[in-house]
């Protein structure tokens, strides 16, 4: 639509430039048409001046002249030189002579305006000849421009199409190329990734297989160490009544039949880390001093050394145990 | 599958779980040692040139160390004194054997000074509790004690007993310049006034149980006779008077009777009197002699010494029932009995082969042990909190107070009053 305008216009320019072309076209062609006729006439007297005598010079200056302005006045001379017929022979001769020239002359200015006039039609002819092949020019110009334009729009459009055209086929190669390769990279990745899995199945297999021996002889040692560590630890309730011992101060508020317990938390370095009062014996210096018992402990080496012996018994058994203060022979 | 899987799982998860429960190993600590709790009292940091006139956390020490549960580090010992508890480095003093400290600063204020103190249990480097008192400048002790209590309290889940008083009975002077006093001190012996003085016996002082009034026996009408004394105003109230014996008054606990022993009807025998309306009731009747009557805690019955089998034992009367039940078996003399205030136990003068000695009895066991080695200790009196025992004994052939730990295991001697002193009786809490 927005083209449209412009399109107008431009029909617009070309249409005055064609009229402007034609005017000044046709204005030449009017110059052009009166310049011959001088042309003609001017090289029609030199002829005339260069066959006529020298008495006929003045005469023939008229007739030089005569012709120039107006063809009656050529018959003017005519009759000037049928008057002087009579004078005599010679002058009869001369007069025959002369008509003869005069003949000849008519004649040949007849062959001449013949030829003028073939010339002029001549002209005529290739001016309306020119004319029409200006105009056909012109036409064909138009025409040709039109064409042009057209050519060169319907080029434009063809570009644009070709263009859009090439664009598209362009993405489409492109999307095409990208789609293959994607196509590609997905199935080099799945081959990659087959592969990887072909391979991780293949090393979890043997790793599996790896492990599945470690784990039999893990096993077989974490059940020796156990064993061990069982064996050790057959005497760690003993010994950590020993270790307790020294350091549970048992307040005088303490009665027969008192009871408190605790949850006690070790490192695998045997360290104390948190003791928790799981069940109160209702009597607070009691319940804090069984706390203290632990914590005054801080550690129990031989704990330590079943932890390193095995780590899984120790984790099973003694990283979290309970302890039960019960004092006995108390003196209440 | 799946569902097999999980059910599976759950159960090996419960198998384990169980199995853990059951597995969870258990010691039992049956053994401990008798020790004290070890605390460090830190003396106090004080923000003032002029110096204090008590030493507070001397004070602090001396009483908690009297309750016979803590073991004091002395000051000597301390490698710092912290009065703030970033500067307390608790390594040391846990490798100085403490289980507890207690730091504390004060600075003067217009009308006395502020005390901010801090307790803190060094084996789990935890702050059991801090306080700020404000309190004018003369009741340096009251602040002392208070705060033992409450360290007490902290510590040991009981009531502390520090801020109690005593009152006992002074002898000086010979013949005619012969001089009785009642006089009330503190717990710790600190601080005794004078609420009677007589030329005449006083003997057996009581508190009521709201620590309001006294009863006593004086004989300053050259007669025995019972009289009740507000501590407030100062203001005495002569009751009613019998013949013969008036004496050895006890309140019950709602502070409406006296239990006491006369011996208007011929021997000595336990009455009851109405403080209201001076009706009378006559608990025992044996030809014996029955006296120093105490109540229990519950009001319900009343404790008193009785020679009736032969030798001085103590027996419990039901009120209601009269109902008469011998306690004490062990031994050929046991009197003056008092109760601690969960009646669970026993205190009395015991004899043996030594003298006469302070002894307790678990009355839920009947075991008695004796916790006093001297040899003419008397008059026992029980701390309301039941931690200690006041008691009158001969130190260098003049009479003092001593205290002995319920359990047996601290003796001290009160600081020494002027002439002798006997017949301690320790007041109930005072709120």
């Amino acid at each position: 639509m927005s083209y449209i305008l412009p399109v107008i216009f431009a029909v617009a320019l070309h249409a005055m430039l064609a009229f402007s072309f034609l005017y000044t076209q046709f204005m030449q062609l009017q110059q052009s048409r009166q310049m011959p006729r001088h042309i003609q006439a001017q090289m029609y007297d030199i002829k005339a001046l260069s066959t006529a005598t020298k008495k006929a010079e003045t005469k023939a200056k008229d007739v030089e002249l005569a012709p120039e302005k107006t063809p009656p006045k050529s018959d003017e001379v005519e009759k000037v030189v049928e008057e002087k017929k009579p004078d005599n022979q010679q002058l009869k001769d001369q007069q025959a002579a002369l008509q003869e020239q005069q003949k000849q002359r008519e004649v040949e200015k007849e062959k001449k305006a013949l030829e003028r006039k073939k010339e002029q039609d001549k002209l005529k002819d290739e001016l309306a000849k020119k004319e029409a092949d200006a105009k056909k020019q012109q036409e064909i110009e138009s025409k040709r421009k039109l064409a042009a334009k057209d050519k060169a729009e319907r080029e434009k459009a063809e570009q644009e199409k070709q263009r859009k055209a090439e664009q598209a086929k362009k993405e489409q190669q492109k999307l095409a190329a990208q789609k293959k390769a994607e196509q590609d990279k997905k199935r080099k990745e799945e081959q990659a990734a087959k592969k990887k899995a072909a391979d991780k199945k293949r090393q979890l297999a043997e790793k599996a297989r790896l492990k599945a021996l470690e784990k039999q002889m893990a096993e077989e040692e974490q059940f020796a160490a156990e064993q061990i560590a069982k064996e050790m630890a057959s005497g760690v309730d003993g010994y950590i009544k020993r270790m307790l011992k020294g350091n549970f101060h048992i307040p005088t508020t303490a009665r027969n039949g008192i009871n408190a317990m605790v949850r006690i938390k070790l490192l695998p370095s045997g360290r104390v880390v948190a003791v928790e009062l799981i069940q109160s014996s209702g009597n607070a210096a009691f319940d804090r001093a069984a706390e203290q018992a632990v914590w005054r402990t801080e550690s129990f080496p031989k704990v330590a050394d079943i932890a390193r012996t095995s780590p899984a018994y120790f984790n099973r058994e003694l990283r979290t145990f309970k302890m039960s203060f019960k004092p006995e022979e108390l003196r209440w | 599958m799946v569902k097999w899987n999980i059910k599976n799982l759950c159960l090996v998860l419960l198998t384990l779980m169980c199995v853990n429960a059951n597995a969870e190993l258990l010691v039992e600590i049956t053994e401990g040692v008798d020790q004290p709790t070890n605390i460090a009292v830190v003396p106090f940091g004080w923000n003032s040139d002029s110096p204090l006139v008590e030493d507070i956390s001397a004070i602090i020490a001396n009483d908690l160390s009297r309750s016979g549960m803590f073991k004091l580090m002395s000051k000597e010992n301390m490698l710092s004194s912290p009065a703030t508890q970033d500067q307390i480095f608790f390594r040391d003093w846990r490798i100085s054997g403490n289980d507890f400290m207690l730091i504390g600063s004060m600075k003067p204020t217009g009308a006395g000074l502020i005390a901010t103190v801090e307790l803190f249990d060094i084996l789990t480097e935890k702050k059991i509790w801090s306080q700020t008192i404000e309190s004018s400048n003369n009741d340096l002790r009251d602040i002392a004690h208070y705060i033992a209590d409450e360290v007490f309290q902290k510590i040991t889940g009981i009531r502390g007993a520090f801020s109690t008083k005593v009152v006992y009975v002074t002898v000086e002077g010979l013949g005619a310049a012969r001089k009785y006093r009642l006089q009330m001190a503190d717990a710790d012996g600190a601080r005794p006034r004078t609420i009677l003085s007589s030329n005449e016996p006083i003997l057996s002082p009581t508190w009521s149980r709201d620590g309001k009034k006294l009863a006593y026996v004086s004989f300053e009408t050259t007669k025995p006779s019972i009289y009740i004394q507000h501590l407030a105003t100062g203001k005495r109230q002569k009751i009613q008077s019998f013949k013969g014996i008036n004496g050895a008054p006890a309140w019950d606990p709602s502070g409406n009777r006296l239990a006491l022993v006369l011996s208007k009807d011929g021997n000595p025998e336990i009455y009851i009197l109405d403080l209201t309306s001076g009706n009378l009731q006559r608990l025992t009747r044996h030809f014996g002699i029955d006296t120093e009557p105490t109540w229990s805690a519950d009001g319900q019955s009343i404790l008193f010494t009785s020679d009736r089998a032969g030798k001085p034992q103590i027996y419990r009367v039901e009120i209601a029932s009269g109902a008469i039940t011998r306690l004490t078996y062990k031994g050929n003399y046991n009197s003056r009995g008092r109760i601690t205030q969960d009646g669970r136990f026993l205190t009395m003068v015991h004899r043996d082969e030594n003298g006469f000695h302070i002894a307790v009895q678990d009355l839920t066991t009947d075991r008695l042990d004796i916790l006093t080695n001297s040899r003419d200790d008397e008059s026992p009196t029980i701390a309301p909190n039941g931690v200690v025992v006041m008691y009158a004994t001969k130190k260098n052939g003049k009479g003092v107070l001593a205290g002995v730990s319920l359990d047996g295991k601290i003796k001290f001697t009160m600081p020494n009053a002027s002439g002798d002193v006997r017949e301690p009786a320790w007041s109930p809490f005072l709120d």
